[in-house]
């Protein structure tokens, strides 16, 4: 394979001597959390991405549950469209009872391109697993998906690269009647698909619509004709028209894109969106496990989305009336989590895409469980300018993207510009003056090898910040008091005394997810005030409730107060003529 | 004409009209025949299913689609005439009854169209030309279970709308918990009273099957007067002693809220289920649609009220009705209100309530087919004179009419939590659903506005080709297809959603130079299509009652023999051939 600038830099990684065993600190440390400590183990689980195949990925599960035997359990959720088990781990202090812990769900690698989130997914089960957070795994349990789109993984590994995130579900993209008959093409042998460009494109090939950024000519926009400009290039994905439709690479092999198949702002005619929500058995899966682990109180997914650099606005509504992400009444306890990650974390920048029928939006909007998004990792500052650079620039007018001008000086600068392939000439079958060029898949979208293993540390940093957040509801001992031969006043308060709701305002809807119940012993014709049986869909952190309740109980008689969720009493408080019950009755 | 030759020519019409088959007015004879004047239980829909696929093997067969929750089978019955075609090659008509389980009629409406159109095969020219050109997808119980409940358990008529997966309606950790109570075993659950000295109704001495509200305002020497019985609900207890009674009945949700176009949940849309499709009998329908991409119409029944639906079930939604489909569907709809005495014409969301994710917006919006949903039985069938019947007319059918047969008597039985309670009153046979007696007519009448639906799907003929020499030895071949019947082989939705493939016109056996779509036969420019001449799209297709032209320029010999193929997905193809400069076929025209 021709050395180009990616896999030199990749080349070097593989290299390098054993990772380093302490975290690296980002340019600007943040002062808030302590630096974790170092690492009991070493950290072993980081690979190259090209090394992360199927065989890799199941090396390192069972390399974890080798380590930790009776902590780590590991079960597939399901399959994917081309039938590769989709594993989730189960890290707790005792796998039988793992499930009746309040739990946190990790998710990674729903995109194709994005194997540093399985990599940080990895490293945080195994951090978490040290001596350092010994102490969460007793009260919290953790669900982690390191890989949940296998398909697109494999798609990724295999090559040639690009930015695709597909199940391998058969799919018609362009809705000719034939399937996958223009699949993109690596014409110019560099083991990636980027984009193409033509200038002076003829019919009957589409006529041109871009320009060539005079601040920043590798990056192609749209004409400014207040400013004079005509359109020059037209572009396309690196491909020829395999079938002479006109089109140039626009039926390729896959399927549905997992994050875009949930229910929340379903894109309903988006290509790969699928043609119904959940019908790609990843997204499927994943929906499943939500609902058959209602202990979930909270997630965090590592993927494109980023709900936790630019906190999403929660006055956005869908069309139909529902939160487009989260409800103003959960927003501030969304947002202080979303200050720990950038705290712990460091992250300042992301470039989150469209959360439209995404996993996160969907598990926030719909399912009521906070979910936080991270693409990880955000481009990072650049150093000012050379003198000379300045000088170069200094006629030059300003890319109109200056976010991505930023990312190729980053690129350029600071890592020997393997980010973008320079645009070049290559012959093409159909087209003159083809050149290919552009984004190399993965560059934006991943941090660097050598960073990941910190980020991973961080993961598991915030992850044990956001258990402490967990919402933890309580019933208070009731008090009992006397009004009467046989008439008591019962009344308690039930609070959660956490940091996060319960249940966020979309998720309380009937019959959907499991509510708190607060209930009575005694029977129901001897209440008489307050409910025997009082549902409760959600308690925002620090609320309190004041329940009150008169009821007749003859003497000797137990009555009891209990606490239920999904139908399990988790606290009971019992008393006999107003005395706790076992203590011997006053009256 | 003199006086003589009139009676001549009366005489000779009458001995005409007697020597005529007196079969044609008679019931249609079929060799399984099945008698439309009851209802039939679950089981017993079934059993007809198989009966008409075992009599009658040449034209229908029954087709597992999926499970229910509990276990059944879910069968259709697909009708389509083999020796003409198979059955994805020819425009779809889907018809559905009873995703409502208590909307009972809808299952033998859907019954009966299986039934006569292979009863009437080969002996009424309509029937024989629907069920040679196109398939029919019939499914009478979308919600099996839910019939088998309705037809079982005592209940109302409104009960067992739902499906029979246990839900907690009430929050409180149990499912189906408390659900109403048959308290005096009469096989109905009805309005409750509970004995009250402070009562709002009292018994009406005249009819002590009626109650009647006790005045409100106080008397004029200021007292008041009080029954002695207040409503307390339907018949039933607190069977889980939680303070409620019947709040957590079997199932508890509304499959047809639970597909996925405009889908919102639970918060909005009461009975959504916990994401669209989530239930197996949606799913399982909506898969089997999903492989017909040949349904051009679509059908959904339900009861009650004298309707014919379209939507959208939402305002935001209106931008998926288009103007033209607009036309189409009152085109059809008002022919229905013409056939179908007291149904109206209307849209849902605007004439009716919001829905969200119902079937009939999906089958439109998200696959682009042109779909309307009846409500069978109104009232107004009871006076028959165009209004709802009054308290003393409804008084007069039960009682005259019906021969009290749905009515039960009121009863004095205890209550764990009212002491003594009354209830009584309407059977689950009392209401939405025509007595047995007026079934057939009903039935009948929306199985024809059905098949005039179906006859809306597309049929399509080479309305014009001709082939003009152009120097150089090249040839002009201009095509025109039309569409004879109103619904187009691509509504303007599916085509602007990008629903399912382009219609595409084929030419075989000489080399397409260039090719393009024309908007009328005699258009001088073409709108080109640059790639691939030989199969020119037509991402509109054809518009109902309307024609579609496109030209092609060909180089061949003269004498070349030419094909041309218009291949849709809701439509017959069709071909034909000419010989280059031999034979031209005459525009708008012979066939």
């Amino acid at each position: 394979m021709m050395l180009t600038p990616f896999t030199l830099t990749l080349t070097l990684a593989t290299l390098a001597a054993p990772l380093p065993q302490e975290a690296q600190p980002a340019p600007q440390a943040p002062a808030a959390a302590p630096a974790p400590a170092a690492p009991t183990a070493p950290v072993r689980t980081v690979v190259p991405a090209e090394r992360r195949d199927r065989a890799a990925l199941a090396g390192a599960v069972a390399a974890l549950q080798a380590a930790h035997p009776g902590r780590v359990s590991a079960a597939s959720i399901g399959n994917s469209a081309r039938g590769e088990p989709i594993a989730v781990l189960t890290l707790s202090r005792d796998a039988a009872t793992a499930d009746a812990r309040p739990a946190v769900l990790l998710v990674a690698g729903m995109d194709g391109t994005r194997w540093s989130g399985t990599e940080a997914a990895l490293v945080a089960a195994e951090s978490l697993l040290g001596t350092a957070h010994e102490a969460l795994l007793g009260d919290v349990t953790l669900y982690v998906l390191p890989r949940g789109n296998p398909d697109a993984a494999d798609a990724y590994l295999r090559g040639p690269r690009r930015d695709y995130s597909g199940d391998g579900a058969v799919h018609d993209n362009d809705r000719d009647g034939k399937i996958d008959e223009d699949a993109p093409r690596d014409l110019n042998g560099d083991g990636l698909i980027t984009q193409m460009r033509a200038s002076g494109v003829l019919l009957p090939w589409p006529a041109p619509t871009l320009v060539a950024d005079r601040g920043e000519p590798r990056l192609l926009r749209a004409p400014d004709a207040a400013a004079g400009e005509v359109a020059v290039f037209t572009a396309w994905t690196e491909g020829i028209d395999a079938d002479g439709d006109g089109r140039m690479a626009e039926d390729w092999p896959g399927g549905i894109d997992p994050e875009r198949n949930f229910p929340h702002r379903w894109p309903e005619f988006e290509d790969e969106a699928g043609v119904y929500p959940l019908l790609a058995p990843e997204s499927k899966a994943l929906a499943e496990f939500v609902a058959a682990h209602p202990n979930v109180f909270a997630c965090l997914v590592l993927g494109r989305h980023d709900t936790v650099v630019n906190v999403p606005d929660a006055k956005a509504r869908t069309v139909g009336g529902m939160p487009a992400m989260i409800a103003p009444e959960d927003e501030r306890a969304y947002a202080d989590v979303a200050k720990a990650w950038r705290e712990v974390v460091g992250q300042k920048r992301a470039e989150g895409r469209d959360a439209a029928g995404s996993f996160v939006a969907w598990m926030n909007a719909q399912r009521g469980v906070p979910t936080f998004a991270s693409t990880l990792w955000g481009r990072p500052d650049v150093p000012e300018p050379t003198e000379e650079e300045k000088a170069r620039r200094k006629d030059l007018p300003k890319p109109a993207d200056a976010e991505a001008a930023a990312w190729l000086d980053y690129s350029d600068r600071m890592r020997g510009g393997s980010g973008f392939v320079p645009w070049t000439r290559v012959e093409h079958p159909q087209v003159p003056n083809m050149e290919v060029g552009g984004w190399v898949a993965g560059f934006r979208e991943n941090p660097p090898l050598e960073e990941v293993a910190a980020l991973g540390e961080r993961c598991a940093a915030f992850l044990a910040r956001l258990a402490e957040h967990r919402p933890m509801v309580r019933l208070s001992a009731p008090t009992v008091t006397s009004m009467g031969p046989g008439l008591w006043r019962i009344e308690a308060t039930l609070s959660n005394t956490g940091r996060l709701p319960t249940v966020m305002r979309g998720g309380r809807a009937e019959g959907v997810i499991p509510a708190h119940v607060v209930r009575l012993s005694v029977p129901v014709d001897r209440v008489k005030s307050g409910r025997r049986i009082d549902v409760v869909r959600g308690i925002d952190p620090g609320e309190v409730r004041r329940l009150a309740w008169i009821v007749q109980a003859p003497p000797e008689e137990e009555v009891a107060v209990e606490l239920l969720l999904a139908g399990n009493v988790v606290e009971r408080h019992a008393f006999t003529d107003g005395a706790p019950a076992g203590t011997g009755g006053g009256k | 004409m003199n006086a003589t030759a009139r009676l001549a020519s009366c005489a000779l019409g009458t001995i005409a009209a007697l020597a005529a088959p007196a079969s044609a007015q008679q019931r249609i004879a079929s060799r399984a025949d099945i008698p439309f004047d009851r209802y039939y239980d679950a089981d017993q829909v079934d059993a007809h299913l198989f009966r008409l696929a075992e009599a009658y093997p040449e034209l229908c067969r029954v087709e597992r689609i999926g499970t229910s929750t509990l276990g059944r089978p879910m069968l259709a019955l697909v009708v389509n005439n083999r020796r003409t075609g198979d059955e994805g090659s020819k425009p779809g008509m889907y018809i559905d009854g009873a995703i409502h389980a208590n909307e009972i009629q809808a299952a033998e409406t859907v019954l009966y169209t299986g039934w006569y159109l292979v009863s009437a095969y080969g002996n009424v020219p309509k029937v024989t030309e629907l069920v040679d050109r196109s398939t029919f997808y019939l499914l009478p119980m979308v919600n099996p279970d839910g019939r088998v409940e309705w037809f079982t358990k005592p209940g109302t008529p409104h009960s067992s709308r739902t499906g029979l997966r246990p839900t907690d309606d009430d929050g409180d950790g149990a499912a189906d918990e408390d659900g109403p109570n048959d308290l005096d075993g009469d096989g109905s659950i009805t309005q409750m009273w509970r004995k009250d000295p402070f009562g709002s109704h009292r018994r009406d001495p005249r009819d002590p099957d009626r109650m009647v509200p006790v005045p409100n305002e106080p008397k004029a020497d200021g007292t008041r007067e009080y029954g002695d019985w207040s409503p307390a609900g339907m018949e039933g207890i607190d069977d889980d002693g939680d303070g409620a009674i019947n709040e957590d009945g079997t199932g508890g949700y509304d499959m047809n809220r639970n597909f996925p176009a405009g889908w919102e949940p639970e918060n909005i849309q009461g009975g959504a289920g916990r994401w669209p499709l989530c239930f197996p009998e949606t799913k399982a329908m909506a898969d089997w649609v999903l492989q017909k991409p040949n349904i051009a119409a679509a059908q959904s029944y339900h009861n009650a009220g004298g309707m014919i639906l379209r939507g959208p079930g939402a305002a935001h939604r209106e931008g998926d009705y288009p103007a033209e489909d607009v036309g189409t569907y009152r085109r059809i709809q008002d022919t229905g209100a013409k056939m179908l005495p007291f149904y109206r014409s209307m849209v849902i969301h605007r004439d009716l309530y919001t829905v969200h994710g119902g079937v009939v917006n999906w089958f439109a919006e998200s696959l682009g087919i042109i779909t309307l949903t009846n409500e069978l039985w109104s009232d107004k069938r009871i006076m028959q004179d165009g209004a709802d019947p009054d308290e003393e007319e409804r008084r007069l059918w039960n009682e005259r009419v019906l021969l009290g047969r749905t009515r039960t008597a009121m009863t004095e039985v205890p209550h764990p939590q009212h002491g003594t309670v009354l209830v009584g009153g309407g059977t689950k046979f009392s209401a939405r659903i025509p007595p047995t007696f007026m079934m057939e007519e009903e039935i009948h009448r929306n199985f024809a506005f059905t098949m005039y639906h179906a006859d809306q799907m597309p049929l399509l003929r080479f309305e014009s080709v001709e082939a003009t020499a152009l120097p150089g030895g090249l040839w002009q071949v201009t095509v025109g297809v039309a569409n004879d019947r109103a619904i187009p082989t691509r509504t303007v939705r599916a085509a602007t959603a990008g629903i399912g493939l382009d219609d595409v016109l084929a030419l075989e056996g000489a080399e397409a130079v260039s090719a393009g779509r024309l908007s009328r036969r005699t258009e001088q420019a073409m709108d080109p299509q640059w790639f691939q001449p030989s199969q020119l799209h037509f991402p509109r297709g054809v518009p109902g009652l309307g024609a579609a032209y496109g030209r092609f320029l060909v180089k061949a010999p003269a004498g070349t023999p030419v094909t041309l193929r218009w291949k849709s997905q809701k439509a017959k193809s069709i071909e034909t051939t000419l010989r280059l400069g031999e034979q031209v076929l005459p525009p708008a025209g012979a066939k």
